[in-house]
């Protein structure tokens, strides 16, 4: 006898359609699935097995053959348990599907040894997939069910045994559906670090706050215990809050990961990840033997925070230039080419030199000149060349200045995210017509529309280039910084103060140290 | 008698050379004196000249009388907007008459009080590599900035760059032809000439409907170091006419400076062997700068233009010695916004320099 559940499976973000065919016919009692299924499904044998016995059902001892169609491609995922185990007691007739149940619902749901649904990793996308396609129904462990309400117009029905599912699809006692509305579950704006933390270090503020209000990515240079990690654990705090949409984006990456807390299955902060600099390229962009978001997909659509830059190895900085560039990044294997989203602002910080005390006022540095270099020389010209913002960061000597004047806690992160907003707001009505957000994603050849200079700061452009041998991305970079500036001080054009304030953050010349 | 008319009949006067020309003013205490004398006067002044015996005895000795082709030239100047300058004339730049063979008249287009400022020379091939036509560009304008005329010949390649830096930074530039002003030589530099014509002065000795002939170009050279305080050679082959210029500036006394160049171009072997006889070799723009005693100026005229705000910047640089933009902000009281944007616009007119998170005073 044979039967068709219908379901689905993941590649990367996206899923797509797969009917699990189960046919039992005579022959020597063994259990083969085909349809390219990976190891962990060819598994699910022991767990459907023992499951089915718990729920009082009987395990065929016949010739069961599971198909997971289209045979052509990949399936892994622990959620095939339940559609492969309802295909298995469908097909031998102990369920018999009410009418036309079968035909717009889905299943997924991975089973314990004694019968229970376990919640799986990647419901949401899975569930998103699925809506795609016109499937309105869909039976789900219930410690996923939270996940998939953001998924509107989709029916779901929350299963906690594998029994309460059979019983679900015969009829005999239906459980109570759940309409999901649409939005995420609203989670409690969790308390973020702020700004207002932080005394003194006016420059670096100003510039966390260009990074926020155009995305643009930005680099800190200075002594260890100057407050580089603290400025950046502020930074999401600052930009502005995350839209319905790139809530969903953030929680299904998070759902394929399988770092959503069950109790409150959203992400609705942006995200801060920090990974130590020992990390493999492969833990950096999601690649390895079994492709899963890496630190720059969970770190979509908030900061990417790399602490002490030229310890990381050149080769796992390297990998950051694609998403850097397309907001993704592309992991090819042999049968597939997965994608996935990875558009973060890039924060990063490092020292002067390898003592750290370079250019500090009162510590002595004990790097010599050679030493500094090959240290500065460790981040690739490439990679540096790709950060928007430079900033040099130095300890606050409290000398007899300061005794007079207390230094002032500066505005707190809620003015500074108003001002990010109100700038955010204009980038939004000037890129209304493209696929892009913030300034710092314009491409070169849209630059020259939405950066016009008048003569003067033309003018301005070209002395600096003289002076400091700027290359086409320094220009590049410096009109969509200085777009950003405008945009903050609520100007239409950009003006020469604009570019004078950009031009600050330019690459700094490591090199002509003379007599400093 | 008018003494425009006296000068320009005088410098039409094919029969003397200019170094006779220059003694018999002297001597005559004018041109119109030597108008109102008569050739054996003139002839016995001239027995100390042996330069001129053999000419003399060849030719005999007579000068023409005739002002035909002096007040032709000087209609023709007028026509087209030039004035003339001679050689006993107020304006008549002092540095110029102090050569041995200088020009009896000179017509120019545009702006004379140019040449009342010290000027300095920037010549060099017809041929420039790229190299040598960014260096003259740069040079020139370095020069410029500080409201010092660069002075050069108007040619295609080195001279056109240095007349086009000088030009950029708003300062007028003198171009000394070696045709007479009516025409443009080369034609490709007509917009130049137009935009010098303008903007700066052009210049020449030579009667205004005459065409070049390749002697003429040697004789234009002398006056173009004549009218410098120091020449520089930007490139320039080992038999050219940079070279002769050189050459010309040594023997007028002025200092000469030239641009290194690549060992394996012959174009640069002239300069390079300027360097090895003792020319001033320009290693970078700064330290030329203050070899030809430009940055005093340059840093007058500058801090001039500052506003109220980078003054205050630029006391608290120097009060502090070395500052960072941090403190520059505590300090000055001045946004964070604010602070970058000044010390940027310092940083590109000189003044600061920064590495790192340092500012200084720039040297």
């Amino acid at each position: 006898m044979y039967a068709r559940v219908r379901t689905a499976s993941l590649y990367g973000l996206e899923s797509r359609e797969v009917h699990v065919e189960v046919d039992v016919g005579n022959g020597l009692p063994s259990f083969s699935v085909v349809g390219l299924a990976n190891q962990s499904i060819r598994e699910a044998k022991e767990r459907i097995h023992a499951a089915i016995d718990h729920c009082g059902y009987r395990f065929p001892q016949k010739r069961i053959t599971v198909n997971l169609s289209p045979a052509n491609r990949k399936k892994e995922g622990s959620h095939f348990d339940l559609p492969i185990a309802a295909g298995l007691l469908i097909s031998t007739g102990q369920i018999v599907p009410e009418g036309e149940a079968l035909i717009d619902t889905a299943m997924i749901g991975e089973l314990t040894l004694d019968g229970r649904l376990e919640p799986i990793e990647g419901a949401l996308p899975l569930v998103i997939g699925m809506q795609r396609r016109g499937v309105r129904k869909v039976v789900l462990p219930i410690g996923n069910c939270r996940e998939a309400e953001s998924v509107k117009g989709m029916v779901l029905y929350p299963a906690e045994t594998l029994l309460q599912a059979g019983e679900h699809i015969t009829g005999f006692r239906r459980i109570a559906p759940v309409a999901a509305c649409g939005s995420p579950p609203n989670a409690k704006e969790e308390a973020v670090p702020d700004f207002c933390d932080i005394r003194g270090q006016e420059m670096v503020k100003r510039a966390a706050v260009v990074a926020a209000a155009g995305a643009h990515g930005m680099l800190m240079v200075g002594p260890p215990g100057v407050g580089k990690t603290m400025v950046g654990k502020r930074i999401p705090g600052i930009m502005p809050s995350l839209t319905d949409q790139e809530k969903l984006d953030i929680t299904q990456i998070y759902s394929i990961a399988g770092l959503l807390d069950p109790a409150m299955p959203v992400v609705a902060r942006r995200p801060f990840r920090a990974p130590h600099h020992s990390l493999s390229s492969a833990a950096m962009t999601g690649g390895g033997s079994r492709p899963r978001p890496g630190e720059i997909s969970l770190a979509h659509h908030g900061v990417l925070f790399l602490d002490e830059l030229p310890e990381f190895s050149r080769q796992t900085l390297d990998t950051l230039r694609q998403p850097m560039e397309e907001g993704c990044v592309t992991i090819s294997r042999v049968q597939d080419t997965l994608t996935f989203p990875a558009r973060f602002v890039l924060v990063a910080a490092m020292n002067p030199c390898r003592c750290g005390y370079y250019g500090d006022p009162v510590k002595p540095c004990t790097c010599t000149e050679t030493d500094r270099l090959k240290y500065a020389g460790k981040v690739s010209g490439p990679l540096l060349d790709r950060i928007d913002l430079h900033i040099g960061m130095e300890r606050m000597v409290y000398g007899d200045i300061d005794a007079e004047r207390e230094i002032k806690a500066g505005k707190s992160s809620h003015a500074l995210r108003d001002e990010v907003e109100e700038a955010n707001m204009r980038q939004k009505q000037r890129y209304s017509s493209l696929s892009i957000e913030f300034n710092a994603q314009l491409p070169p050849d849209k630059i020259g529309t939405f950066c016009r200079l008048n003569d003067s700061c033309r003018k301005l452009v070209k002395d600096a280039f003289s002076r400091w041998s700027l290359s086409a991305r320094a220009y590049h970079r410096l009109l969509r910084v200085a777009r950003t500036v405008a945009d903050l001080s609520g100007s239409a054009s950009i003006t020469e103060d604009h570019i004078l304030e950009a031009l600050g953050y330019r690459v700094p010349d490591m090199s002509r140290m003379r007599g400093l | 008698m008018d003494p425009v008319l006296a000068y320009v009949w005088l410098s039409c006067c094919s029969n003397l050379n200019r170094r006779t020309k220059k003694f018999l003013v002297e001597l005559f205490n004018g041109a119109e004196s030597i108008y109102g004398s008569s050739d054996s006067e003139l002839e016995g002044c001239l027995e100390v000249y042996c330069e001129d015996a053999r000419q003399r005895k060849r030719w005999g000795f007579h000068l023409d009388r005739n002002l035909e082709d002096a007040r032709n030239c000087m209609t023709r100047a007028s026509a087209m907007g030039a004035w003339l300058m001679h050689y006993d004339s107020p304006e008549y730049p002092a540095l110029l008459r102090e050569i041995a063979d200088p020009p009896m008249v000179l017509y120019g287009l545009g702006d004379p009080s140019l040449l009342l400022r010290r000027g300095i020379a920037v010549v060099g091939t017809r041929r420039a590599s790229s190299y040598g036509r960014w260096a003259a560009f740069q040079i020139a304008a370095r020069i410029a900035e500080c409201g010092t005329p660069v002075i050069s010949g108007m040619a295609e390649g080195i001279d056109a760059e240095a007349h086009a830096g000088c030009l950029s930074k708003g300062t007028g530039t003198i171009a000394v032809l070696g045709t007479g002003i009516e025409h443009c030589f080369p034609a490709s530099n007509r917009k130049l000439y137009r935009q010098i014509r303008q903007e700066g002065l052009i210049l020449s000795e030579f009667k205004p409907e005459e065409r070049g002939y390749a002697s003429y170009f040697p004789l234009r050279n002398r006056v173009i170091s004549g009218l410098s305080s120091a020449v520089v050679v930007v490139e320039g082959a080992e038999k050219s006419g940079s070279m002769i210029t050189a050459g010309l500036a040594a023997e007028q006394g002025r200092d000469v400076f030239a641009v290194p160049g690549n060992i394996n171009q012959p174009n640069s072997a002239g300069v390079n062997r300027l360097i090895y006889d003792g020319a001033y070799p320009i290693t970078d723009l700064d330290t030329a700068a203050a070899a030809l005693g430009l940055s005093s100026q340059r840093d007058q005229r500058l801090r001039e233009s500052l506003s109220a705000e980078e003054m205050r910047v630029m006391d608290i640089v120097k009060r502090e010695g070395m500052i960072s933009r941090e403190s520059l902000c505590t300090q000055a009281g001045i946004a964070a916004a604010s602070v970058a944007s000044l010390v940027t616009i310092l940083e590109l007119k000189g003044l600061l320099q920064t590495s790192g998170t340092k500012i200084v005073v720039a040297k």
